[in-house]
Order: structure tokens, then C-alpha cells, then sequence
């Protein structure tokens, strides 16, 4: 067979999905409250005002706040949140399964009660009802690991996949591209959400051209954040200078420098305690990490999220629109250098 | 590279049209792998098996690497691993090829660049991946 | 399937007949808005009115009570000890090479490739043993990994004992590290020694906060005067709707903007009942940043007796358990 002919025949013309490649930040903090959405928000707008092409996802899948910001004409005091989404330019929402939970099945069910005696569940989702003398399951517990399909000598389990959440994209007013995704309640895969979410982004994103991915990432270093940080190309953290910030940004910072990617630190409500704040400094200056920018307390901050605007565009605070440009323009020129990289 | 010993290649593909079909560097998550045994040089045969891990949960790296592996696959020819997969083809002896660097390969072009020894083994994980 | 239908099984409890000692689960959904700060001053007020306190950190990815009570980890009156799930050992010489684990284990964890024994990715596990169970040749033995540690900090105060769970990073399996503080917190023994036991959640509304609020009988949201505050503690409203358990919630920092009158209002409901709220507070901050509650700060600050006042709603709120419960019974009643 030759398999040069074969080959040469083929024609190409689509672009292949792997080399598009979508430099893609994620903005973590570790603690919760320190500003991030506040942050990701501005920085979003600051760099769509750039006329850069973008895409946010917001993959704080437990508590997504982005689209509030970027709804502006929705008064929050009338509507809830997903009716926002629903109401504002929604241009596409999709359920996602990522899971599996068991289900049982009472018919086949003979009553012998060994799924409790012999403790096939490990993750203790299995109960005994006294009354009706069959298992009930727990499902948040369920982690779908088919032990009781498994085990059951008269298969009264079977394994299904379950809804796990929604993946909504809408239209920004500044725009680009919003994709929130948001957990059933209870939920255990935020990190799969997270993925799922990735995936759909960088489809849109590639559809429309647009190569750079800002993401808002999840509280805390668990298994979403791992989700929302593996194979990005850069991080940004966001602190603020107290103990606990620091405790949870070290935390952090390990889990990123154990996955290799190049980060930098944004430290907010820098005034709330300048000695500290001067010792952060020190303290990330000697360890050689990158310091983007910072931020002063703002007391008409929190009245951005009341307007449901970017802090960047609500406050029309000259120094700090200029502190966001500097960063925008920052993590972009790190776009421009790792496709160099790429291209070489 | 022994030209003496059967070779059994596996290509992740994006359909089930063999030697026509195009190739991806996604490994755990490719619809089809094309696997093709080679012979002092020559095309012997090509299968195609379906790649069950396309549709898992999770751990779709390892998964795919068993499924290959029980097939007898010797040597990969990919493009990105992740660490769970590079990790498990390491374990099960598979050798890993880069890609070409081309768009849009097609598997017999792989398989051609591959006999012309064009192409780069990998020893270790070339993406990031999903880690969990 | 839905979260909903199968959730139905639980049943309403009243508060008066549930457990001794009350457990008071502090939550809010939104990370920051301070649910750590009320957690640790509301157990240093309890021991003020000389109640013996457990505090439990279930905030497992970022636990920061010690941190607020000007305590370290690294102490030698504090015990750690590492937390552990179960991993799967291939026993050579009973394995046949079946390859019946590696097709069994929904992780996708096990390898077994053909004439060789089987061997284990070990961060794809999730030690649910159900390789061990089916194993015909009874080849698996059990092996540990550890993904956490929990440390018990005695007297972190005068009648404040600490209980602190930390997830090591990198690992996903936080749940796991929740789960094992509560069942140690819930054990008779443990019950036994206190009067009040408070558990500090993680943000979001997840399994791991799922989990703790299934555990308590009284569930304090903290949130902020914010469209992400309301949002978030609305996810954390839905989730105790489904599981039924007595709500109510704290508005901290609440001249941070002018929507705290109208929050109250339109957030209170027969699900959830209003406590109070805590101003912005430049003392709670230097407290803060110290490592001092600061209830046990001598001088007086409108947040202080916000708080308070806080306080001695949850005291009586909380005190037909203590009245129900002859002293001499305390023990968790069986459910
Ligand atoms: S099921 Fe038991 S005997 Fe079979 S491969 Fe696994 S460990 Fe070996
Ligand atoms: S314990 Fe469960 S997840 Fe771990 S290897 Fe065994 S079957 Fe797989």
C-alpha cells in the first residue's frame, strides 16, 4: 500500500481544533472576599475598551457573581440572579452531566439487605428503610463509584448520569462573550463544571476568533480550582494584606508553582494595613514574584456591585482605571510573548 | 527503531475512515484510535478500535491507554499527553511520538513520517491535562 | 433523578429536640463577607458566658479560625494527625492478572495491562474500595495515602477547644477531610465535653457545606449588602430549604453600601429569620490583623454591641436544648 498517495489525496482545509491556541489567564485568590470578581470584571472591561479580543468565563461554579456585573441595565433589587442571565442577551445555555449517581431499582430488590450488613457504600450514601425494607440513597453522598452495582447479588442499582449543572453564554454590553457556569446545589463536581466550562469557552472562543480567555476562578486550592488552573497559561492572584490572605495565597502559590505556571500578584485594600502591605511587598519581592498592581480601599467599591458595573468603569477614578490599564496591558504583552514562544 | 520487529501503531483519529482519516493530538478524549501494524517497514494491516474513554467521567488518559494496550499497541503516535496518560503508556511500554507539524494530518501521513523517522519520541508529558 | 425528589426523606426536626450539645454550623455562601470572624468571636463570646466550645474548621481548603485566634499549627501543645483514605495494595502473590479491579473502578485508576499485574494511579483514587470488594482473589489489600491533616488545638482559649482540618494542596478530596471532622466532632466522647460545639463552612454551596449544614441544628448565614452577597446566600437558602434545618442570617459590614434596610427585608422569610447586623469597624479590623477576637476587646465600639446583641439572640435561641437537657445526660440523642 502506498502511503503517500493516500495521503496526498486528503484534502485540508478547516483549521485543525489543536493548534488554535487561546492564551488563557485565571484569576485566583485563595481567600474569598479579597476583590477578585471585582477585579476579573474590570480588567475584562478594561481590556474589551483595549479592543482586544476576549472571552470571560466565569468558573466560580459554586457562587458565579461575574454576569451581575455585566448585566447593568437589570436592576438586582427586582430579579434574581438566573432570571439576569435569562433576561440579559443569553445566546445560549446547556445542561451538563459530569456525573453519575446510582439509582435503584425496587422491583429486583429481594430485601436481603447485605448492602447495609456488608457496608457496600463507602461514602456512607446507603441507609436502611425499616418500613419499606429497601436502601435508600443518599445522593449528594453518592460518588456513583458503582459499588452497589457491583455488589448487589439481585442488581437492584444502575449507574446514570445526572445533571450536574447549567453552562450559560451571554452577549456582554462591552463585547465579548460571557460563559457562566453554575452548580446544582450540593453539588460534588464543580471541577468537572469547571472543565466542561473550559471547553465550551475555548469552542466560542475559537468560532469567533478571539484568543484570549479570562477566567474567574474558584475560592480556595480543592479540586475546582485545580480544574480552573491545570494547563492555563498564566495566573493571577489576588490578596490583600491580613494574615489569612496570606495563609491562603501560600497555599495557593504552591499548588501553582508545583503545576509550573508563570504567575503575578495583585495585592487590593492595600491601605487597610500599610505595615503588613509593606511586608507583602518585601515578602513577594524577595521571593521574586511578580507584583502587577495594586489597589487602595475604595469606599464607593462595593457601590459598583450595587450598580452592577466594573469597578474600572463605574468609579471614573483616573488612578485607578490607569492601575487596571497598566495590568491589562501587562497580561497581554504575556499573551504576546507566548505565542513568540510558540511561533519560534 | 528495529525494522525486524512488528510495530503496532495506534493513531487517536477523529473517524473511522482508517488510513484517511484525520489524526488529533487528543489523546484520551479522540473519538477513534487507528491502529496500524507495521511489518519491516510495510502496512501490514489497520483496524480501528472506538476510544470508550471519549465518553468517561474521568481518568479518560489511563482508560484509553488500557484499551490500546489490551490491543497489543507498542507505539503511539499523538501529540499531547497528558501526565496521567504519559504516565500509564510509560507503564505499559507504549513508545510516544510527537506530532507532525502540519495541520490537519491525516493518519497515513503520520504513519509516513513515522518509517522516515521524522518524528520526535516523547518521554514525558507534553500537556498539562486534566488531572482530575 | 433530582437533588429535589430524593432529598424529600428528611425530615422536619425540631430545633428543642435534636442533639446535646447544639451544633451551630456559620456559613454564607460568598467567600469574605466574614463567616471566620463570627465563627471564632461567637465561640469566644459562648466561653465568655462560661460554656465549654468546640470549634470546628471545616473550611478545609483555606482553614483561618486559628489564624483570627493568634494561634499556630505548629505548636507542640497542638496534636496533628494525618487523615487518610483508603488505596488499593496488589497483593503478587494471590494476583492472577484478571484485570477484574482494573474494569471495576469507575476512577479509571487501576491499570492492568495483559500478563502484568495491576498497578494504581494513585491521585485518580478515591478509596472507595470497591476494587478490594470484587477482587475474586482476595489480592487487594489496604493501603493509605494521606490527603489532609486535622489538628486539635486544647484551649485555644480559656474553655475553647479548637478542631482544625487542612487539605493538603493539590488534593481534590475535601469532602473526605469534612466528613472525618464531623463524625470526630459527633462521637459521644466528644459531645460529652462541651456545651456548645460551632462549625466554621467553606464558601460556595457544595457538597463539603451540604454536608456540614446536614450536620447542625441551627445554620448562621453571614453575608454582605451586596448583589454577590444576596446571590451567593441565596444558593446556601435553597440548599436549607431542601434539608429543612433552622436559619438565620447576619448582614456584616452593613453601612458598606445603602442596601442593607432592604435586604433584610426582602431576604427574610419563613426559611431564614434576620439576627442583626455588624457595621464596617476599623477596631474589628486592628483586632483582626492581630489575631484577637475582638469581643475580648475591654473597649466598647458600635460593632462590638451589634454583635452582642447578635449573641444573646442566638443564646436564647439555642437555650431550650440546653433547658430540655438534664446536665447529667448529655449525650447525643440517637437520631
Ligand atoms: S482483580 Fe485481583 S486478581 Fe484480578 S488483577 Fe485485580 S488484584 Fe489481581
Ligand atoms: S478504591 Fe475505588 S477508586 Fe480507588 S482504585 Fe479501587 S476502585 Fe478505583
Amino acid at each position: 500500500m502506498n502511503v503517500k498517495s493516500i495521503s496526498e489525496s486528503h484534502n485540508t482545509q478547516q483549521q485543525s481544533e489543536e493548534t488554535y491556541k487561546i492564551f488563557t489567564v485565571t484569576v485566583i485568590s485563595g481567600k474569598g472576599g479579597v476583590g477578585k470578581t471585582s477585579i476579573t470584571s474590570s480588567l475584562a472591561y478594561v481590556l474589551a475598551q483595549q479592543n482586544r479580543q476576549i472571552i470571560v468565563a466565569d468558573a466560580d461554579v459554586d457562587a458565579p457573581n461575574l454576569a451581575i456585573l455585566f448585566t447593568p441595565e437589570n436592576s438586582y433589587n427586582n430579579i434574581e440572579h438566573s432570571e439576569i442571565l435569562e433576561k440579559s442577551r443569553e445566546t445560549h445555555k446547556q445542561t451538563v452531566q459530569t456525573s453519575e449517581k446510582a439509582e435503584f431499582i425496587p422491583e429486583k430488590c429481594t430485601h436481603c439487605k447485605q448492602c447495609i450488613d456488608q457496608e457496600f457504600c463507602s461514602f456512607d450514601a446507603l441507609s436502611w428503610d425499616e418500613n419499606k425494607k429497601i436502601p435508600i440513597i443518599d445522593v449528594v453522598a453518592c460518588e456513583g463509584c458503582k459499588a452497589c452495582q457491583l455488589l448487589c447479588p439481585s442488581h437492584s442499582f444502575q449507574i446514570n448520569p445526572v445533571n450536574s449543572g447549567t453552562i450559560t453564554t451571554i452577549m456582554t454590553d462591552y463585547g465579548f462573550p460571557l460563559i457562566s457556569g453554575e452548580t446544582i446545589l450540593g453539588s460534588q463536581t464543580s471541577g468537572k463544571m469547571v472543565t466542561e466550562l473550559r471547553k465550551i469557552a475555548e469552542v466560542q472562543a475559537k468560532q469567533e476568533n478571539r484568543d484570549f480567555l479570562l477566567m474567574d476562578g474558584p475560592p480556595g486550592i480543592g479540586c475546582p480550582v485545580l480544574a480552573a488552573i491545570t494547563g492555563v497559561d498564566f495566573i493571577v492572584f489576588v490578596t490583600e494584606p491580613t494574615t489569612a490572605a496570606l495563609h491562603d495565597i501560600n497555599r495557593a502559590i504552591s499548588i501553582v508553582k508545583s503545576f509550573n505556571i508563570p504567575f503575578g500578584i495583585i495585592i487590593n485594600k492595600k491601605d487597610m494595613n500599610l505595615e503588613m502591605y509593606s511586608e507583602l511587598t518585601a515578602f513577594f519581592k524577595q521571593k521574586g514574584y511578580e507584583i502587577l498592581g495594586s489597589f487602595p480601599i475604595n469606599s464607593r467599591w462595593p457601590y459598583a456591585i450595587v450598580s452592577q458595573e466594573p469597578i474600572a468603569k463605574f468609579l471614573e477614578d483616573q488612578e485607578i482605571l490607569q492601575e487596571f490599564e497598566a495590568i491589562a496591558e501587562k497580561l497581554w504583552n504575556k499573551r504576546e510573548n507566548c505565542k513568540e514562544i510558540i511561533e519560534n | 527503531m528495529s525494522e525486524t520487529k512488528t510495530i503496532k501503531i495506534a493513531v487517536p483519529s477523529t473517524s473511522d475512515q482508517g488510513l484517511k482519516a484525520k489524526a488529533t493530538t487528543r489523546f484520551g478524549r479522540c473519538p477513534i484510535f487507528t491502529i496500524v501494524s507495521l511489518n519491516d517497514g510495510e502496512i501490514e494491516t489497520v483496524s480501528i478500535i472506538e476510544n470508550k474513554a471519549s465518553q468517561a467521567m474521568g481518568g479518560a488518559g489511563p482508560l484509553a491507554v488500557q484499551s490500546i494496550a489490551n490491543e497489543g499497541v507498542n507505539t503511539i503516535i499523538g501529540g499531547y499527553y497528558g501526565p496521567n496518560a504519559a504516565n500509564a503508556l510509560k507503564q505499559a511500554n507504549i513508545q510516544m511520538f510527537g506530532p507532525l507539524k502540519k495541520e490537519n494530518a491525516t493518519v497515513a501521513e503520520l504513519i509516513d513520517a513515522f518509517l522516515k523517522n521524522e518524528l520526535e519520541e516523547i518521554n514525558s508529558a507534553t500537556s498539562p491535562g486534566h488531572r482530575y | 433523578m433530582t437533588y429535589n425528589s430524593l432529598k424529600k426523606e428528611s425530615i422536619t426536626q425540631n430545633i428543642a429536640n435534636r442533639s446535646f450539645p447544639p451544633i451551630i454550623a456559620v456559613t454564607g455562601g460568598k467567600g469574605g463577607t466574614g463567616k471566620t470572624l463570627v465563627a471564632t468571636n461567637l465561640a469566644v463570646a459562648f466561653t465568655q458566658s462560661n460554656s465549654r466550645v468546640l470549634l470546628v474548621d471545616c473550611d478545609v481548603e483555606n482553614p483561618n479560625t486559628f489564624i483570627l485566634l493568634g494561634k499556630s499549627l505548629e505548636n507542640k501543645l497542638v496534636s496533628s494527625q494525618p487523615i487518610d483514605i483508603f488505596i488499593p495494595k496488589f497483593n503478587k502473590e494471590k494476583c492472577v492478572k484478571c484485570g477484574i479491579c482494573q474494569k471495576g473502578c469507575y476512577r479509571h485508576a487501576i491499570l492492568q495491562f495483559p500478563e502484568h499485574y495491576p498497578s494504581l494511579m494513585e491521585h485518580l483514587c478515591s478509596g472507595c474500595q470497591v476494587c478490594q470488594r470484587i477482587c475474586p482473589h482476595d489480592a487487594i489489600e489496604a493501603g493509605a495515602r494521606q490527603i489532609g491533616t486535622k489538628y486539635f488545638i486544647p484551649n485555644a482559649f480559656e474553655n475553647l477547644d479548637l478542631l482544625v482540618g487542612e487539605l493538603t494542596p493539590s488534593e481534590a478530596l475535601s469532602a473526605f477531610i469534612v466528613e472525618n471532622l464531623i463524625s470526630q466532632a459527633t462521637t459521644p466522647e466528644i459531645m460529652n465535653q462541651y456545651d456548645i460545639i460551632i462549625i466554621d463552612s467553606a464558601p460556595g454551596a457544595h457538597c463539603d457545606v451540604e454536608k456540614i449544614l446536614n450536620a447542625s441544628d441551627m445554620v448562621i448565614s453571614v453575608t454582605e449588602p451586596t448583589p454577590f452577597g444576596e446571590h451567593d446566600l441565596n444558593r446556601i437558602l435553597e440548599l436549607l430549604r431542601l434539608i429543612n434545618k433552622p436559619s438565620y442570617f447576619i448582614l456584616n459590614r452593613s453601612n458598606l453600601t445603602n442596601e442593607s434596610d432592604f435586604l433584610t427585608k426582602k431576604l427574610s422569610s419563613d426559611i431564614t429569620k434576620y439576627l442583626g447586623n455588624i457595621e464596617v469597624d476599623k477596631t474589628i479590623m486592628e483586632d483582626y490583623a492581630k489575631g484577637k477576637p475582638f469581643v475580648q476587646d475591654s473597649r466598647t465600639f458600635p460593632a462590638k454591641n451589634q454583635f452582642l446583641e447578635i449573641f444573646h439572640k442566638i443564646q436564647a435561641i439555642i437555650k431550650p436544648i440546653h433547658d430540655n437537657m438534664p446536665s447529667n445526660l448529655r449525650i447525643k440523642k440517637a437520631d
